[in-house]
């Protein structure tokens, strides 16, 4: 049972993965948010997908740190600004498929420009996704788990972007899908119903009946247990970048589905 | 109950109502604007 459910998340995934690898290596100077996010949704409609925990984003330069947002959800959504040669570039999907939820994110840059001080936040970003592997077993709770990320970013001169999410989240769950909520349809874009609703239900039922805490980020009181999407997110300068990949904590198994970054979801 | 079979801790309850509030702002606000022409899905 539990193994079928831990496949379920890793073939969503690999979708998710697959479609956004695709968009991401199309990606020209000149391209808006917009259109690629278009081209997301494109490459996964053989997926058949009806239903999101979030539709694509895509952020470009500046954006890519969130500078600027305002209210984070509306800030997100698509915009008609055009990539610069060599900036930096986030892209994020969330798609349920087969009633497993997905969330993939990967950072770029775009042709015609110099990648070094991007590959920067991309080296730290694959030192924390080595590193989170051992800090998740050794923490008490999922908030020292936070700490420890958040340190390793300030003391290796990164800003900390992830705290800018909603809710502050380093990761959330990925447990109890399919559920009542992951079959309501698509409103506009965005954060969808199935992630609100699963989200908000999760804290309610937290403070009720002392269920785990839904996310991972400063006020977690619990150790993590089970899958979660962890998305570290960093900044330097004048751009940021991001990983979004499973990580399962499960008795003595604690791993990434996809170990490498941006690598392939090995299930 | 956590794995070892102790009682689980409770995050802050006030921290997770702002929580709530806002996610539910966000989202209604993001709705609103996503529906209109310019981010209306493909």
């Amino acid at each position: 049972m539990r193994l079928a459910y831990v496949k379920g998340i890793a073939n969503a995934q690999r979708i998710a993965r697959e479609a956004i690898l695709e968009v991401a290596h199309s990606v020209q100077p000149g391209d808006t948010e917009r259109a690629v996010i278009a081209r997301i949704e494109t490459a996964l409609r053989p997926a058949n997908v009806h239903h999101w925990l979030h539709t694509p984003y895509a952020w470009w330069g500046a954006r890519s740190r969130f500078d600027g947002f305002g209210v984070w959800e509306c800030g997100a959504l698509g915009t008609d600004r055009k990539l610069g040669p060599g900036e930096a570039f986030v892209l994020d999907v969330a798609p349920i498929i087969d009633g497993y939820p997905s969330d993939f994110a990967y950072s770029g840059v775009a042709p015609g420009g110099e990648a070094t001080a991007h590959a920067a936040l991309l080296s730290e970003l694959a030192t924390l996704k080595s590193e989170i592997v051992t800090w998740v077993k050794e923490a008490a709770s999922g908030s020292m788990l936070c700490d420890r990320v958040r340190g390793h970013m300030l003391a290796n001169g990164f800003d900390v972007v992830h705290t800018l999410y909603p809710a502050q989240v380093l990761g959330h769950t990925m447990e109890g899908f399919p559920n009542v909520f992951s079959q309501l349809p698509r409103i506009g874009c965005g954060f969808q119903l199935p992630l609100l609703l699963t989200y908000a239900k999760g804290l309610v039922m937290h403070h009720l009946v002392g269920e785990a805490y839904p996310f991972l980020n400063a006020g977690t009181p619990d150790k993590p247990q089970g899958l979660f999407a962890v998305e570290p997110h960093l900044g330097r300068g004048t751009f940021g970048a991001k990983f979004e990949s499973i990580l399962l904590v499960d008795g003595d198994e604690t791993r990434w589905l996809d170990p490498e970054l941006f690598g392939e979801v090995l299930g | 109950m956590n794995s070892n079979g102790s009682p689980r801790r409770r995050a802050p309850w006030m921290s997770d109502v702002r929580i709530l509030i806002l996610g539910i702002w966000g989202f209604l606000l993001q709705t609103l604007r996503s529906l209109g022409r310019k981010n209306a899905p493909p």
